[in-house]
């Protein structure tokens, strides 16, 4: 079963510098995209016979359904109930934090502004989370 | 108080006196009595002498006997006139009208007598000499018993009159007295009743006065008018306006309170929608540096780089600058805050993370504060930070935390013998991104110190500092008021 990474973000250019960053780990895993929370929820539950991806890279603010209304979905299904959610976004309110933590979020990153940094931490989320950690 | 309790009594003395004055003096009794008496005596001496006078010319026919008989007559016409005056008594002056009727017969009489012209009444019939004597001798007895009772009735109307006189007098002392008791006692009674309502109206003012100072409302003052209920009124109106004042308050701190949460919304905004630009400008700038390895120039490699660290900066800017608006937002929650254990903490991140420094550091052993855990940390971060930062550069470098006591509040210092500044720029200092030093000698945001400013206001303390250039700078901070509030 080959292993993709779901990640939820508006910004075209943020998705952009993710992938590239992605793109320069060692892991190979295809990156599907979603540009709001009414596409992501669509990947995740669309289809009968969708593959769930390893890791959900979700984003904050969307327009419409954001991402904790798609959190809290994930966590709701007993399908994606165990699916690790990374969120990945600007904010670093306390109110945000604690509210995606409560929903269940099994880790918070706050996408810094020096791309170096970016770089740095997707490294470490695409070797935690995609070949360390055990998932179901 | 005196005057209201005299007043009445002077004005009944004033009633009194006026009456006296105002009214008759009471007749002489005992002066017209004596006058009544002694015309009297005159009278009837004057008939006695007419009467002898006629008979001395009966029988002697001389001159001298008609002489005395006129003179007696003329004497008796005003001595008449003289007891007609002074008797008014109704009694006796219908005795005096008989005397009056029988002195004037007899004055016919003796006239017929004496051969003198007779007066036109009353008319006595003709008779002979024998008959007019026998009549003389009558009236004079009869003149002698009217005078003799008018006398008596004289005599019993003084003493009558003056009993009644010193009743009368009795009588006014009497009223008098009884009046001024009456009139002290009502006016005693008045202005006791007086002093006990203004009495009961002051106490209720300084009650509402004090119910004004906790805010509570006012209770009715009892009527009147005077100073007291002025005051009152005054209290009163005092009381409106704190309302109305209560009231514009309210609506101030609603204004305010919707203005804060619309500035946590801005700041939410600017932490999401500032930052991702920014990461795009830093990320692409990396893309080209990555992807066009070899087509750039020297000069273009720079460019870049200054365009990346510009984009950095100003997410460091924007961070800050969130940190202080959280700073403003958070609540306060004061506690005790081991200030000793935090600084010695924070000292050692610094050491471990920058390049090994030699300095000398000196706190206080025990050091707490009342304050905000939280907030106290990231002003002791803040101050311990750039202690560290400015003394950089210094051989020997020292860092000091310690208190003075100073009256209710206890003065915190942080002191170190690094750069320092210029006194003249102080009022720059706790301005956001307001820096002494540029970056090259040492780099920041100049945010630092306003976000130690803004904690210390929060726990209503002060922060100021003293420094001299190249001799380091103290920075001295309450977190608490320095004046016992009021």
């Amino acid at each position: 079963m080959s292993k993709t990474i779901l990640l939820v973000d508006d910004n075209p250019d943020d998705v952009e510098l993710t992938v590239r960053a992605f793109r320069s780990t060692d892991v190979h895993e295809p990156i599907r995209i979603a540009r709001d929370g009414t596409e992501a929820i669509d990947q995740l539950f669309g289809s009968p016979s969708r593959t769930l991806p390893s890791l959900v890279l979700l984003d904050l603010k969307l327009p419409g359904i954001d991402g904790v209304d798609v959190l809290r979905r994930i966590r709701a299904d007993p399908l994606t109930r165990a699916l690790p959610v990374v969120i990945l976004t600007s904010s670093n309110e306390r109110v945000d934090l604690m509210n995606c933590y409560r929903l269940g979020a099994n880790s918070y990153v706050r996408k810094p502004v020096s791309f170096s940094d970016f770089l740095a931490a997707t490294r470490q989320i695409a070797s935690y989370w995609l070949s360390l950690n055990e998932s179901l | 108080m005196v005057g209201i309790a005299v007043l009445p009594v002077v004005v009944f003395w004033a009633a009194t006196a006026l009456a006296v004055l105002t009214n008759d003096p009471p007749a002489n009794t005992t002066a017209r009595s004596l006058t009544v008496q002694a015309s009297l005596a005159r009278v009837q001496g004057d008939l006695l002498d007419a009467d002898a006078g006629a008979r001395d010319f009966l029988l002697t026919d001389s001159p001298r006997g008609r002489e005395r008989h006129h003179l007696a007559i003329a004497r008796l016409g005003a001595d008449l006139a003289i007891l007609d005056n002074a008797v008014i008594d109704r009694t006796l002056r219908k005795s005096l009208a008989s005397l009056q009727d029988v002195a004037a017969d007899e004055v016919v009489v003796l006239a017929k007598l004496t051969k003198s012209p007779v007066p036109s009444s009353p008319v006595v019939p003709p008779m002979g000499e024998r008959a007019l004597l026998n009549r003389s001798v009558a009236n004079l007895d009869r003149i002698r018993h009217l005078a003799t009772s008018m006398d008596k009735g004289q005599a019993e109307l003084t003493a009558r009159r003056s009993a009644a006189d010193q009743k009368t007098q009795q009588t006014y002392f009497l009223v008098f007295l009884i009046g001024s008791i009456v009139c002290v006692g009502a006016g005693l009674l008045s202005a006791q009743a007086l002093s006990r309502s203004i009495s009961r109206r002051v106490a209720v003012l300084a009650r509402n006065a004090d119910r004004l100072a906790l805010g509570l409302a006012l209770e009715p003052l009892p009527p009147g008018e005077d100073e007291v209920a002025r005051v009152d009124a005054r209290l009163r109106q005092t009381a409106r306006l704190l309302l109305r004042r209560e009231d514009d308050l309210r609506e101030r701190s609603r204004e305010l309170e919707a203005a804060n949460r619309e500035l946590e919304a801005f700041s939410y905004s600017v932490s999401h929608d500032l930052r991702a630009p920014l990461r795009a400008i830093d990320g692409f700038s990396a893309a080209i540096e990555h992807d066009c390895q070899g087509q750039l120039d020297a000069a273009g490699t720079d460019a870049l780089r200054r365009v990346r660290a510009a984009a950095r900066r100003m997410g460091t800017l924007i961070d800050e600058l969130l940190n202080l608006s959280r700073l403003t937002r958070a609540e306060l929650r004061r506690t005790q805050v081991d200030i000793a254990a935090s600084a010695n903490a924070i000292l050692g991140d610094l050491a471990r993370h920058g390049p090994a420094r030699q300095v000398d550091i000196r706190i206080e052993p025990g050091l707490s504060a009342d304050a905000d855990a939280e907030l106290a940390q990231i002003a002791l971060e803040n101050l311990l930070s750039n202690a560290w930062k400015y003394t950089g550069k210094t051989p020997h470098a020292r860092i000091e935390v310690g208190s003075t006591p100073n009256g209710v509040a206890r003065v915190f210092h942080v002191r170190d013998n690094g750069a320092g500044f210029d006194m003249a720029q102080s009022g720059k200092l706790f301005g956001a991104f307001q820096r002494l030093h540029n970056d090259r000698e040492f780099d920041g945001t100049g945010v630092g110190l306003a976000i130690v400013q803004r904690i210390v206001n929060r726990h209503g303390g002060r922060i100021w500092a003293e420094s001299h250039i190249n001799e380091g700078a103290t920075f001295y901070f309450t977190f608490e008021p320095e004046h016992a509030p009021h």
